[in-house]
């Protein structure tokens, strides 16, 4: 996962993970180890996955694994909302988005 | 003596006789309208009645006529056939077009309480996807640089690292990649 973000922020986008799960307890902490990229929590607020319409897709009360590709003008260029519980998206796939920004 | 007695009985009975006959009269005219066999017997004295009553029950039909009420389809059965009845007199036919405007107020009253049902049923589906989206256009946004931008739906929130991010801050200085994850990839 450490290099996947490496080659996302070599394009020099910043990577924002957002987490909703519990990451006051040691999962949290195991999380964070090693990942240079900032790690955020929402302390069960669901205002955030919520805004994005990612919350509660699979009726867990978690945000849904998807990725919002934030260009720099603050609108979002593109995304990938996970429709199921293993949504993943290869990092390749991100570089190649950040690069059709253009002014990027 | 014996005959005006008898006459007297005759008529003494005859006015006791023609007292319950009103009385059933009054029930006849209601199933004379709905039965057009009897059509004969009213005579023009109940055909002011039978006027009169139509215009309340043609009332109560329309009102029945577009909910579909069970207690209203049977008020509504007597002046259908009161009104087929009457389609002879050729009078009353305009008096269910002058009371259709009378009937709006009361349909939608009626219509008012099935819709509520279906209403809370739009209310529930619509995702939270929109709104926040559009809530989010107003926040920080100087309108004169970029005409017509949807803007992220902004956050600030801690890191497991300790400082805390705004995605606004990253605004004109480089893209970000949001990703909500689970736990593990």
């Amino acid at each position: 996962m450490q290099s996947n973000i490496d080659s996302v922020r070599s394009t020099g986008a910043e990577v924002l993970a957002i987490s909703t799960d519990d990451l006051n307890g040691p999962a949290g902490l195991a999380a964070s180890q090693g990942f240079e990229f900032p790690i955020l929590y929402t302390s069960g607020d669901p205002s955030t996955p919520k805004d994005y319409g990612v919350f509660n897709l699979h009726g867990d009360g978690l945000a849904s694994a998807s990725v919002f590709l934030i260009g720099t003008d603050g609108a979002v260029a593109w995304e990938s909302i996970g429709e199921r519980y293993t949504h993943q998206v290869p990092a390749s796939e991100i570089v190649k988005q950040i690069n059709n920004l253009g002014g990027a | 003596m014996l005959v005006v007695i008898a006459c007297g009985s005759e008529s003494a009975s005859s006015p006791s006789n023609n007292q319950p006959d009103t009385v059933d009269r009054q029930p006849q005219a209601s199933n004379e309208s709905t039965s057009p066999d009897s059509d004969s017997s009213p005579g023009g004295n109940n055909d002011s009645y039978g006027s009169g009553s139509a215009m309340t029950d043609d009332e109560k039909s329309g009102e029945s006529g577009e909910p579909v009420d069970s207690d209203d389809l049977v008020i509504g059965a007597t002046p259908i056939a009161s009104t087929g009845s009457s389609g002879s007199s050729a009078q009353q036919p305009s008096s269910p077009k002058p009371s259709e405007p009378a009937q709006d107020p009361s349909t939608s009253e009626k219509q008012d309480s099935e819709p509520d049902s279906s209403g809370s049923e739009d209310a529930d589906p619509p995702p939270a996807q929109v709104d926040p989206l559009a809530a989010s256009q107003p926040d920080p946004d100087p309108p004169a640089a970029q005409p017509v931008v949807d803007l992220a739906p902004d956050f600030h929130l801690a890191s497991v690292q300790g400082p805390a991010h705004r995605l606004s801050d990253y605004r004109g200085n480089q893209p970000v990649v949001v990703v909500f994850y689970r736990a593990f990839w």
